[in-house]
């Protein structure tokens, strides 16, 4: 059964089917068709002749036969999402780091059980505000029916809906490609986020501690001149789930969802200076999988920036959709009666869906406290990012 | 960042945009506690002067320029402020003349002639002008001769 109705909710498609033989009667999204312009619409494409052209399209229940684990959610551990063949890179780091925290990934599905129809949806914020984008459950498989885009070893269905949902926003899997961890963050959280220079190491050491202790969400990414040699992907982000002082030896560690390349230096596990001691310091374990450990050094030299999500399961979130009239800034007033943690951030349109010659525009974005006699003191930048527009 | 209790003003605003752009944003807040952004407009705020005014305050030493008044100038970004307060009983009127202005313009309100400005500051009241870089190639050499006069009452009128 095909629906287009607009404006209806997943809720109410699922609804809708409640009666119907699910062998027969189940949901296919039209507005993202099971064809190869879902998957690439761009005939030069390196991998259309050779894959795409010859994917088939399967639904969740085909790819993973019953009697095999096959749950909408399991244990949602990031060391089991696995890159397609797409380049959305940007975009598993994130789940991947997202996936630390199991509830804050299934805060994002609207339909949280699976249902025999393939009706689900997930909660995007599209310039500031949400959207539910829904998807139905047929995934673009391999000819021997491997899904061929991001999925989950332990066979979860969650990692192949939202990135089915990522693909649907921007019309086709092979455009999500590329992409700013920034705009990532915010498109799937809402969340202002920040981004700090490797370089600036004195502020990093400062910072993450403590938001990492507040669960915020943060991921480095590597330099594009680095070699594969070194053991870590070229240009690529890693989530960065803990920072550790050990003696003299400042020591970061890092989730690896690039499971084919290894660390290879200081702190790996082919490293000779582990000692029980510092093992315990850092809570290194040979056993945890897709982790990594790596020094302050090594980190500087081989990272070119963090990027933080500030998540809070209890924020108070507010956007307003603004226009801006020729120069003209924006102001506004509030008031707090108790101290409270507080951020802010611009989104702009998204650049990959503006005209080419569209840019992001520098922005200005400044908090000041009104003291006595109205004076007003600036209490420093709020947190400012580049956001996402869709406009299609 | 951790905010005290109190109240507090937003700015927001893209730079730079061509005008075949798009000037649609988004501002999104995120705190602990609830809050309500209230949109005001510029010219109620007095963004600037309260602003310049806030800086001068925590200025410690500040220039006696007579009649009771004192004198703070200094620089924010591209801006060059100064500003007055008067702790007489008098209105003052104090004048800047400048004798270098290179890659700098007066602000609207205050000039008197390319190269003045006036602030006239009532008695227990605190204002400030400025002045903005407009080209950054230069390197600002801003030098002012300062006057400070009270200001003569007018005559009442009477029918």
């Amino acid at each position: 059964m095909e629906s287009t109705q607009p404006n209806t909710s997943a809720r109410e498609i699922l609804k809708s089917f409640e009666g119907k033989d699910p062998a027969t009667d189940f949901y296919q999204d039209s507005e993202f068709p099971t064809d190869i312009t879902s998957i690439c619409p761009d005939t030069k494409h390196r991998n259309y002749n050779k894959i795409f052209s010859k994917a088939q399209w399967l639904r969740y229940h085909e790819i993973y036969k019953p009697g095999t684990s096959n749950e909408l959610f399991d244990k949602i551990d990031p060391s089991n999402i696995v890159q397609g063949i797409a380049g959305a890179a940007p975009f598993v780091s994130v789940l991947a780091a997202l996936s630390e925290f199991p509830d804050r990934i299934k805060s994002i599905f609207n339909i949280q059980e699976k249902n025999p129809y393939g009706v689900y949806s997930v909660t995007f914020y599209i310039n500031g505000a949400p959207r539910e984008v829904i998807i139905d459950d047929h995934f673009p498989c391999y000819e021997w029916g491997k899904p061929l885009f991001s999925h989950s070893k332990a066979n979860e269905l969650w990692v192949l809906l939202i990135e089915k949902a990522w693909a649907k926003l921007f019309g086709s899997y092979t455009a999500t490609e590329e992409g700013e961890i920034q705009e990532i963050f915010e498109c799937l959280t809402g969340t202002p986020c920040t981004s700090i220079k490797a370089a600036d190491l004195d502020q990093i050491v400062k910072n993450i501690p403590a938001w990492l202790k507040r669960g915020y969400i943060l991921t480095a990414t590597t330099s594009s001149s680095i070699k594969n040699a070194a053991g870590l992907a070229p240009a690529h982000t890693y989530p960065l789930i803990g920072v550790f002082q050990a003696g003299s030896h400042r020591v970061f560690k890092f989730r690896n969802p690039w499971g084919k390349i290894h660390w290879k230096g200081d702190f790996s596990e082919e490293w000779s200076g582990w000692t029980p001691e510092l093992e315990k310091a850092v809570g290194y374990s040979k056993t945890e999988p897709g982790v990594f450990f790596m020094s302050a050094k090594d980190f500087e030299k081989h990272f070119v920036s963090i990027d933080c999500c500030f998540y809070n399961d209890k924020a108070h979130r507010k956007a307003l959709n603004l226009k801006q009239e020729g120069k003209k800034a924006s102001y506004f007033e509030f008031e707090l009666k108790e101290p409270s943690e507080f951020c802010a951030a611009i989104s702009q349109l998204n650049k990959k869906l503006q005209k080419d010659t569209y840019a992001y525009s520098p922005v200005d974005l400044f908090l000041m406290k009104q003291g006595d006699n109205s004076t007003l003191k600036k209490i420093g930048k709020t947190h400012s990012l580049l956001l996402v527009l869709l406009k299609k | 960042m951790k905010l005290e209790p109190g109240k507090y003003l937003l700015k927001a605003k893209l730079n730079g945009k061509g005008e075949e752009d798009s000037n649609e944003f988004s501002l999104v807040t995120y705190s602990e506690k609830p809050i309500k952004l209230q949109p005001v407009e510029k010219k109620e705020t007095n963004t600037s002067k309260n602003f310049f005014i806030g800086l001068a305050s925590a200025v410690k030493e500040k220039k006696d320029i007579g009649h009771e008044c004192t004198f703070v100038h200094g620089w924010e970004k591209r801006f060059l402020f100064f500003v007055v307060e008067n702790k007489g009983e008098k209105t003052c009127m104090v004048k800047l003349g400048f004798d270098d202005l290179k890659g700098m313009k007066l602000a609207k309100p205050f000039n008197i002639s390319e190269d003045a400005i006036a602030i006239i500051v009532p008695p227990k009241t605190t204002e400030c002008a400025y002045a903005g870089k407009v080209n950054f190639d230069i390197k600002p050499n801003v030098k002012w001769s300062l006057t400070n006069e009270l200001q003569t009452e007018e005559p009442e009128e009477t029918e």
